[in-house]
């Protein structure tokens, strides 16, 4: 396959072209309570080449093998026509790479039976769906395969395999008129032995559903709260890391101007970092579409503004050094600046002295997703439970949170030592609005639980 | 396709191949100096056999490999659920409504940057410091569709997408504009207007109170609400019984102005098509009548279930997916709100004091089965005594649509295509609204 892309890509008039083929194999196992619903096989076989010429850049993606030269010279002849009104593209150094990757693990999935993989979702639904109150849960065993090729005209040949598996489950409780529901992951790597032994957090996941029958809805207002390890990781994400992504800072004169290195965003405790070789995490890679290592980039050291998230493209427009963070979901879109896996770094207090910290307040777990608008951010938790006189209270639910970016950051007023990495994720990115959306699963959140002041709670 | 069909069909009881190639050129631009394009050339399939009651599914990008296509499939099925449908043979001839535009087809990659170009150029002398991303897309999409049952059906669908995305000072985001028809069109002037006003009165923040006060939703942002309608009428959850509707046929759900169609006959719409993504000819349905329930949506498979059959609403994606990522799902084709007789001048002057929603954040949130919603106003305005404030900040609003449905104080008169219906704006009296305001 590498000779297959370099071929294609020389002499193909441009002053710099890379080629990338993947073929990924999914298989997903759904149920619909203990029963397999379906048995779903994906095959996502297809290309994309990206070309630079005059400083115009463009890109051609197909499914097809035999329409790679098409899709050179259309990626050539519409770079060299964009350049008339945009040749500003250049692409800062990177070190030639030849290398191959193979995913780690200890135990790979391809070598499980089949029978297998059903029986232990199985076990887990089973457990689900005799917790009283649980009335349906849908899962998901879901296993992908990919093998994926990379060469540009600078002389790097990377070849990866990327292996992926989890088991997911919604599960739906029922007391009435009234239903709660809750999904869950579990896995979210190589390693197929990572999704078992996992029954007791199962067995909690089905608990905190049936739980959130009884809740009460939280008052909406302004609160002082203690996030937990997966919101807090949410909030970074949504709140955050969007911002530290540079391809959307390189024609924004205000952001580059409110995102000058250096500034202070929080307190000398916070220290935010996306690191794209974390072991075993759900965002963690190797290279990106560039072909570029990823690496642990600090973007906020001791409460600064530190780095930025860059492509070889906005390093170049930015005078940064490229980060290994230029990633497309797949051969259908163009690589956009994304994170990898984005936390706060845990510091020294222990959660019952953020419990004290805050007096009255929330204690608040579970991102729900979220999203941000620029300096705006909202993301919902799963469920919370009240803090009165630093001690945790009955539990609450229909938790929204939302706020400034900027002044959420500079609210962090403590940071635990319970790290944790997140298993999950996904990430929706867009530059111009929902049609030109792209999702990604693999980007992972995580940190420690922390403390943040004067959060606005939505019911 | 032909030989797959023929390849497999001899294997098993039934089968299906279904065939999409898409072409398309997507050309960002970037605040007026930085543009790209990505050409699109997309063969995708995807193969359903049964076999011995079981169905097996196989989907993605056409490959030559048909061995692994077929052997995949009768894998899957044997371990597959059991279906009692038999895929469609009656023809969808007379079904659906125009979408294919051949402007469109003939049209180069050129014509969009002179049409983005040209929203520049008239954008530059209004407001010279405005931060402004744009996205264009003419998009060519050839369906196929061959079963077992003798079916043998084609399309052709064109749409060009357009839209516009100014940047707030110190965000990434900020008013977005978007337009997307199966015909071609010239972005229209009098939105280009409007985001440039919008844009002017968002200098000012407003920190708005918390209380209950009328919502005027645009229609970009009632997709949003929508949503909660198409996972309360969606067919599988009514045999799963767990939509709030199960036993709402023929009752009132909403106020009597709310009347919701699924229209897969409308010209240039997007989500027109003579027949869904199994083959089975689509028809209009009238999911809500004057508030009343009248019906659910249903593929071949959930249809066979509830014993109503399939209404033509076998959808192979979802919201964010652009191949054949899953597995039908009942969608609707198209659905469309009836419009009121109001301008959104006449609904603002309406409210003493209320929100102008034009985009929400975390649509997801609440409870969506039970109708539920808790968002972030992300693009909205504050309104004191009819008249625009500001930009509200810090605001979400929460509710429920089967009850804020009966509170709807206005419609809009004109539609406008968001990412789930053609709607008209909504202003909706005694919404909840939190923010951050005096008390």
């Amino acid at each position: 396959m590498e000779q297959f892309l370099k071929k294609a890509i020389e002499g193909s008039a441009t002053d710099y072209a890379d080629a990338m083929f993947e073929d990924t194999r999914m298989m997903t196992i759904s149920f619909n309570k203990k029963e397999i619903q379906n048995v779903s096989t994906t095959i996502l076989g297809g290309g994309r080449i990206t070309a630079i010429a005059g400083g115009g850049y463009a890109g051609a993606s197909f499914t097809r093998p035999e329409s790679i030269a098409k899709a050179v010279k259309d990626a050539a002849v519409s770079a060299r026509a964009l350049a008339a009104f945009d040749s500003t593209n250049t692409l800062s150094p990177a070190p030639v790479i030849r290398d191959r990757v193979v995913p780690v693990m200890k135990i790979d999935p391809a070598t499980v039976d089949f029978e297998e993989k059903v029986a232990l979702a199985l076990e887990y639904l089973d457990l689900v769906l005799k917790t009283p109150r649980i009335f349906t849960a849908q899962g998901s065993y879901t296993e992908t395969f990919t093998r994926k090729t990379y060469v540009n005209s600078e002389g790097s040949e990377i070849s990866q395999n990327i292996t992926l598996c989890y088991f997911s489950c919604r599960m739906m409780a029922q007391d009435g008129d009234q239903t709660e529901s809750l999904g869950f992951t579990i896995g979210f790597d190589a390693d197929f032995s990572k999704l078992r032994n996992r029954h007791r957090e199962v067995e909690e996941h089905a608990k905190l559903t049936v739980d959130l029958l009884t809740a009460a809805p939280v008052t909406p207002g302004v609160h002082t709260i203690v996030a937990d390890q997966d919101l807090s990781g949410v909030f970074i994400h949504e709140a955050f890391g969007h911002l530290s992504e540079s391809d959307d800072t390189i024609n924004n004169p205000s952001l580059r101007k409110l995102l000058v290195l250096g500034r202070r965003l929080g307190s000398d405790e916070l220290n935010i970092v996306d690191q794209g070789d974390f072991p075993g995490a759900s965002g963690t890679y190797v290279y990106d579409d560039e072909g570029v290592r990823t690496r642990k980039t600090y973007l906020v050291k001791n409460g600064r503004l530190h780095d930025r998230l860059y492509s070889r493209l906005s390093a170049a427009q930015l005078n940064g050094q490229p980060t290994g963070n230029y990633r497309a979901t797949d051969y259908r879109f163009m690589p956009l600046v994304r994170m990898s896996n984005i936390f706060i770094e845990a510091q020294s207090h222990s959660f019952d002295a953020l419990c004290n910290a805050v007096g009255d307040g929330y204690y608040l777990c579970g991102g729900k997703g979220g999203q941000t608008m620029g300096d705006l951010f909202t993301f919902g938790a799963q469920h919370g439970f009240e803090i009165r006189k630093g001690k945790l209270g009955r539990m609450v639910k229909d938790i929204n949170i939302s706020g400034n970016v900027f002044e959420t950051l500079g609210n962090i007023s403590m940071i635990g030592n319970d790290f944790k990495m997140n298993e999950g994720g996904g990430c929706g990115k867009t530059r111009a609005g929902l049609y030109d959306m792209q999702m990604l699963d693999k980007s992972g959140t995580g940190g420690p639980s922390i403390v943040i002041r004067d959060v606005v709670i939505g019911g | 396709m032909e030989k797959l069909l023929k390849r497999v069909a001899e294997k098993v009881d039934q089968a299906e191949v279904y065939h999409v190639r898409k072409q398309s050129s997507p050309v960002n631009f970037y605040n007026w100096r930085q543009a790209d394009v990505l050409h699109r050339n997309h063969d995708e399939v995807s193969l359903r056999v049964i076999k011995n009651g079981r169905i097996g599914v196989v989907k993605g990008s056409a490959s030559d490999d048909l061995d692994w296509f077929v052997s995949s499939a009768l894998r899957a099925a044997e371990v597959g659920p059991e279906v009692s449908f038999r895929f469609p043979s009656e023809s969808s001839a007379g079904c659906g409504g125009r979408i294919c535009d051949p402007e469109l087809i003939d049209m180069k990659p050129e014509q969009m940057v002179k049409d983005a170009v040209a929203i520049y150029d008239s954008i530059r002398p209004q407001a010279p410091a405005l931060l402004l991303n744009l996205y264009l897309d003419n998009e060519r999409t050839d369906v196929t569709i061959l079963n077992t049952s003798g079916k043998n059906e084609s399309y052709t669908k064109t749409q060009y997408t357009v839209s516009l995305l100014s940047m707030y000072e110190n965000s990434k985001e900020g008013i977005n504009k978007e337009i997307t028809s199966c015909r071609y069109f010239r972005f229209p002037d009098d939105v280009i207007e409007e985001l440039i006003a919008e844009n002017a009165l968002s200098a000012r923040h407003i920190r708005v109170p918390t209380r209950k006060m009328p919502v005027l939703f645009r229609s970009s942002s009632t997709w949003s609400l929508l949503y909660r309608i198409l996972e309360g009428a969606n067919g599988a959850n009514k045999v799963r019984s767990v939509t709030p509707l199960k036993d709402k046929i023929d009752t009132p759900i909403f106020g009597d102005q709310i009347t919701l169609l699924d229209d897969p006959t409308m010209d240039w719409a997007p989500g027109s098509t003579p027949f869904d993504d199994e083959g089975v000819p689509t028809r209009t349905k009238v999911i809500v009548d004057k508030g009343v329930f009248r019906n659910f949506i249903y593929d071949l498979n959930f249809g066979s279930k509830s014993g109503t059959g399939s209404t033509g609403n076998g959808i192979k994606r979802s919201m964010w997916t652009r191949g054949i990522e899953v597995n039908p799902n009942p969608r609707f084709n198209n659905l469309v709100m009836q419009p009121g007789e109001l301008t959104v001048s006449e609904m603002i002057g309406m409210m003493d004091e209320g929100i102008i929603v034009n985009d929400v954040i975390g649509f997801h949130s609440g409870n969506i089965l039970q109708g539920q919603y808790s968002m972030n106003v992300g693009i909205g305005f504050y309104v004191k005594n009819g008249v625009i404030a500001g930009r509200a900040v810090d605001t979400m609003i929460a509710g429920n649509i089967y009850e804020d449905f009966h509170r709807i104080t206005g419609l809009g008169k004109t539609l406008a295509v968001n990412p789930i219906a053609y709607s008209p704006d909504i202003l909706i009296d005694g919404v909840s609204v939190s923010g951050t305001g005096e008390l």
